[in-house]
């Protein structure tokens, strides 16, 4: 059973990642630079939350555990896996960095074990409650705001027309945006783009 | 003790330290247990513990003037 997306939560996502992407810009010498500097999101976090983010590399080689976010009143340690290549790093990292931005009380982890029951056993979460199906819900809805955080959509159609005329490939886009390949492509995807397209038109 | 006992204890203690939230960042995890994927955390904290860890306070990457 696939996680299923309230859609209906994507705007405050995508408002939370506005947030950050404007008060990136705003001390920048060049915004919308390329790539999206790790240093200025983590500090974008600390203006806007209050929260100062550290990063622990730990060496797990892991095909299990990407990563793990602990938060805390104005802190939060990001473990990441040590033997990850940098894209792989940048997007773990700007994910987990996403739950600080869209902690609420309602999805904060109860239970660390139905979390990891729920994405080993196919989508059952054995103590089922609406809290639990929300927490794992902000699990899938931080890979968009990572994404909408590191490939910002209004650079996206310039993207998908150089990807069209074949003056980029999805390899060297993901290069130029230290973006795992799979991530770019679908972030470039048309169910995507039509998601976001309709997302950034109703906020006009 | 099981892997889930000593993932839930971990959490429990970090709880009494602060902790408001804790969140992972999973693999490819379908065809492994429930077992297997706590035993993955509490992998990565042992190896904090050994003293196996780099600590980034900068990825010297800004763009922000000096």
């Amino acid at each position: 059973m696939a996680i299923l997306i309230d859609t209906n939560r994507l705007p405050a996502v995508f408002d939370e990642v506005r947030k950050v992407r404007d008060a990136i810009d705003r001390y920048c010498l060049a915004p919308d630079k390329i790539p999206v500097s790790l240093d200025d999101i983590q500090a974008a976090i600390w203006e806007l939350y209050v929260v100062r983010v550290t990063t622990r590399l730990i060496p797990l080689n892991s095909q299990l555990l990407r990563g793990v976010i602990e938060i805390y009143s104005n802190s939060a340690i990001i473990y990441v896996d040590a033997n990850l290549n940098l894209a792989n790093t940048r997007y773990v990292i700007a994910k987990e960095i996403c739950h600080i931005m869209l902690m609420m009380a309602e999805n904060c982890t109860i239970d660390p074990v139905v979390i990891v029951e729920y994405f080993v056993q196919d989508g059952i979460l054995g103590n089922s409650t609406p809290s639990h199906e929300l927490i794992v819900m902000y699990e899938e809805l931080t890979k968009f705001g990572a994404i909408e955080l590191l490939f910002p959509y209004h650079i996206r159609a310039g993207s998908m027309k150089k990807l069209a005329a074949g003056t980029e490939t999805l390899f060297t886009l993901s290069e130029w945006l230290r973006m795992p390949e799979n991530i770019v492509e679908f972030a470039l995807s048309d169910k995507y783009m039509a998601l976001c397209d309709k997302i950034y038109q109703n906020k006009r | 003790m099981t892997a889930k006992d000593e993932l839930l204890s971990t959490f429990a203690q970090k709880k009494e330290h602060g902790l408001k939230d804790m969140k992972f960042f999973f693999g490819n995890v379908k065809e492994s247990t429930v077992e297997d994927v706590c035993a993955e955390v509490n992998r990565l904290y042992a190896e904090e513990k050994k003293g196996n860890v780099k600590t980034i306070e900068s990825w010297a990457d800004s763009n922000r003037p000096t």
